[in-house]
């Protein structure tokens, strides 16, 4: 907390005397209301997909991963303008029941609630997928006993199963909440003051590297706190994977079904299809805005970044696993994977605060921000844990017999590595690329900040012209960007689906 | 042919401590060191591989030290065949190639055929571990062992992932095979019978210590030890001098004695009193109570007997 422990600078003091009060009130309250309505909505799906039989279940157990090719600054555009006075549906509201403005109550999108629906439209699938594991997850040897002693009431049940789950949603509503921490995108299209918009102002008006860490540490503060209550919540959480007799989903017919069916296909067309649909719309009708070249050099640009990006991530994750499996004992990856629980904002601007005190009073200016250097490091430090589990837990299929067998056979550590865990690893390796580059193709914060001036992602150029209130130039780029983002998510949920079982040893 | 010599080995690490552990796997002979889970058996295999290094005492191979508390020859040094339960056979690798993993150079590469058609695995050489059973899957474990023209085998547990209606076939066979190859091997099981039917010697070992080893038939007529004599099946244990006088005529003063050394006379021996048969298919185990309540178990095969009957026990 050394921020702290030096004198104030003027800045901040009026900083705190006008609005960091509101900073903290705004962060708190998105941070709470998406912890509430992201969980609610991953845990309701989650539970109906588990549990039950209805119309279009198979397709929508997939569905509703979706909004992950979503960026939630592009929901924030598309619910911005659909939502607005002027846009489509209140204006058909008003033809529909011929009233005018003043004569109804109509919720104001661009508020901290409406940036909440928003990160929460975005974040659900989070808690959806792991609540669905751990459902999944639950012997039916438990309800067994519960109608054994006569306790099968649904109320029962629901909280039995909710109860042995509730360490697996806390781990998906702590990532909901760390991306509410982090945003920019949402609440600064929306005016909503967070610390994070602070910080972002810090960075874009201001010059006072003090202030701009003070902000930050009490951002990281914030969600830190948040991180220690999911972490104290899941100490003995764990998955059971040799359940033989699963739970069977019950049969839901006739009109419970069907609403059921609606229920579920609520947040995938909030979250997906509608703001996909208002894009498309946006796009078609605005040709005269395309400019070809700019929307591929901007493609370019995205794939470029992320490919290297995640390739040096998943490359270090290798390397930290590897050594791992050879030296017992080895926990660098603790340390490590603290950086996903940073928000991006905070990791770029820390960078940048280590740029200005500390490298260019060496001499060496724009290390950071001359190339993609320092965009690098920042997603290296953002995105290392989750490339990191998935290619720890591909380790943990090989078995350790196999590495004893090779050394007795006298091949060295190297030989090992190169014809068995590479190989092996395949599989892991690849979604793990696909994860990281996805979240980096995705990212906001770190790459508005950290960008050499010639590199211009599909993000930054969305987030650009959305916050210039230039919805339809932004479309062209926020379409393609989902495009690109959509395949990416289709293989995850297809390398999900079906594990490479040949290969399980 | 390859002596390995176990000379007051000690290793000490959390749960996995094995205490004073002395023995010799003569060249070409098979060891099968048996004990309960956590006694030690796999600490011992890993001691002996080079994955554990002894806390005190010596390792050696013929006459060269390979492993005590100041020197630990990696794995790759000591020309050692691994063979596990779970096989570890390569899912990335077709049996063909799992079988030339093992291999150092093009000469032992050219044996592979062969190995694999002794081990009756050379039709499986296209396919894939997923695509064939445990049992064969041990078979090309054991096979890329030999490829490897490793001098000493360690097999941990290699025969209990496999279904009892091939298990028996797989430990003759290989067996045979070892054999004829002059391996010196050490075989870790927690099964009596497999340990009984394949070593010239065994070990027993409970909580980390050496209980008793020797023959099989010493170590299964001549336990010394109340555990070591329960890990190979039923027994009665003996303390009464008075009886043991007469029943053996020895002045011992206790004997473990198995159910098929007594016999029931018709009229000679000690008078007792049959208290329950169990049926066990090809013989009964009739529990017999003699003079101060002792209750004596009996292996028969008469089948004439009933509870209550009076019998008089003898010694074959």
């Amino acid at each position: 907390m050394w921020p702290f422990s030096v004198a104030a600078s003027e800045n901040w003091e009026h900083i705190k005397s006008t609005v960091l009060a509101s900073y903290i009130l705004g962060s708190i309250s998105v941070m709470v209301l998406v912890a509430f309505l992201s969980g609610s909505i991953g845990a309701i799906t989650a539970w109906c997909i588990a549990r039950y039989n209805f119309p279009l279940r198979g397709v929508l157990s997939w569905m509703l991963i979706l909004p992950f090719a979503m960026p939630s600054y592009i929901l924030a555009m598309s619910y911005g303008h659909l939502l607005e006075f002027a846009g489509p549906v209140q204006s058909a509201i008003r033809d529909l029941f011929e009233i005018g403005k003043g004569d109804y109550v109509f919720p104001q999108i661009r508020s901290s609630y409406g940036a909440a629906f928003i990160l929460s439209l975005a974040t659900f699938p989070y808690v959806y997928l792991l609540s669905r594991s751990a459902f999944e997850a639950q012997s039916n040897e438990w309800s067994q006993l519960a109608s054994v002693f006569g306790r099968d009431t649904w109320l029962n049940t629901l909280k039995m199963s909710f109860g042995a789950a509730r360490p697996f949603m806390a781990i998906g509503i702590s990532l909901a909440i760390i991306e509410a921490a982090a945003d920019i995108g949402v609440t600064q299209l929306f005016g909503v003051q967070t610390l994070a918009t602070g910080l972002y102002r810090q960075w874009y008006f201001g010059d006072d590297p003090l202030v701009a860490a003070r902000l930050a540490s009490i951002l990281i503060l914030i969600a830190g706190f948040l991180l220690v209550i999911e972490r104290a919540s899941r100490k003995r959480a764990q998955f059971n994977s040799n359940i033989v007799d699963k739970i069977p989903r019950q049969d839901m017919r006739g009109i419970r079904a069907w609403l059921m069916c609606f229920l579920i296909t609520l947040p995938v067309l909030l979250g997906f299809f509608i703001p996909l649909f208002w894009t498309i719309r946006m796009a078609i009708f605005n040709t005269r805005h395309l400019r070809i070249e700019r929307v591929w050099d901007a493609a370019i640009d995205s794939i470029y970044v992320s490919a290297i990006g995640a390739g040096i991530v998943v490359l270090a994750a290798i390397i930290m696993s590897s050594a791992e499996r050879n030296e017992k004992g080895i926990r660098y990856h603790i340390v490590a994977s603290l950086g996903y629980a940073v928000p991006g904002l905070v990791i770029a601007l820390g960078l940048l605060i280590f740029q200005r005190l500390l490298l260019e009073g060496m001499g060496w200016r724009l290390v950071m921000t001359g190339s993609i250097f320092g965009m690098l490091i920042a997603y290296l430090v953002r995105f290392f844990s989750p490339a990191y589990q998935t290619i720890h837990s591909g380790f943990a299929r090989i078995s350790p017999e196999m590495d004893m067998m090779a050394s007795g056979f006298g091949k060295s550590k190297w030989a090992i590595w190169r014809q068995i865990h590479m190989p092996l690893l395949r599989t892991p390796v690849f979604y793990a690329l696909l994860l990281v580059a996805i979240d980096i193709f995705k990212e906001l914060p770190a790459t508005l900040i950290l960008r050499p001036f010639d590199i211009k992602t599909l993000a930054i150029v969305v987030f650009e012209f959305a916050g210039d209130d230039r919805p339809a130039e932004a479309a062209p780029y926020a379409l393609i960007l989902i495009a690109i983002a959509l395949i990416a998510v289709y293989l995850l949920a297809k390398l999900n689906k079906e594990p490479d079982d040949k290969f399980n040893s | 042919m390859t002596n390995l010599t176990l000379n007051a080995v000690s290793h000490h690490y959390n749960e996995a401590s094995v205490e004073n552990i002395s023995f010799t796997a003569q060249a070409g002979k098979i060891v099968a060191i048996v004990g309960a889970s956590g006694s030690g058996k796999s600490t011992i295999l890993k001691l002996i591989s080079g994955f554990l290094q002894p806390s005190n005492g010596t390792i050696s191979i013929d006459d060269k030290l390979v492993g005590s508390s100041k020197i630990c020859l990696a794995p790759k040094e000591r020309s050692i065949g691994l063979v596990f339960q779970n096989h570890a056979l390569l899912p990335h690798m077709n049996v063909q190639k799992n079988v030339e993993f093992g291999a150092q150079d093009k000469n032992t590469k050219a044996q592979v055929p062969s190995i694999m058609r002794e081990l009756r695995i050379e039709k499986l050489a296209a396919k894939y571990p997923h695509e064939i059973s445990g049992g064969e899957s041990q078979r090309v474990s054991l096979a890329r062992a030999i490829a490897a023209n490793s001098k000493i085998f360690l097999m941990d547990e290699p025969f209990s992932s496999i279904d009892s209606v091939f298990r028996r076939d797989l430990r003759n066979d290989m067996t045979r095979f070892l054999r004829k190859k002059d391996r010196t091997t050490i075989i870790v099981t927690h099964d009596a019978e497999e340990a009984l039917e394949l070593a010239d010697h065994i070990v027993v070992l409970d909580q980390g210590r050496i209980l008793q080893q020797g023959a099989p038939e010493d170590i299964y007529f001549k336990p010394t030890h109340m555990q070591a004599a329960q890990l190979f099946g039923e027994v009665n244990h003996i303390q009464d001098t008075q009886l043991i006088q007469t029943l053996t005529g020895n002045n011992a003063n206790e004997v473990f004695l198995r159910p098929e050394l007594l016999r029931l006379n018709a009229k000679d021996g000690i008078e007792g009193r049959i208290i329950h048969i169990a049926y066990r298919g090809n013989y009964s185990m009739a529990s017999v109570v003699v003079e101060h309540q002792r209750c004596l178990k009996v292996k028969t095969n008469r089948t004439d007997l009933s509870v209550g009957q009076t019998v008089y026990l003898g010694v074959v």
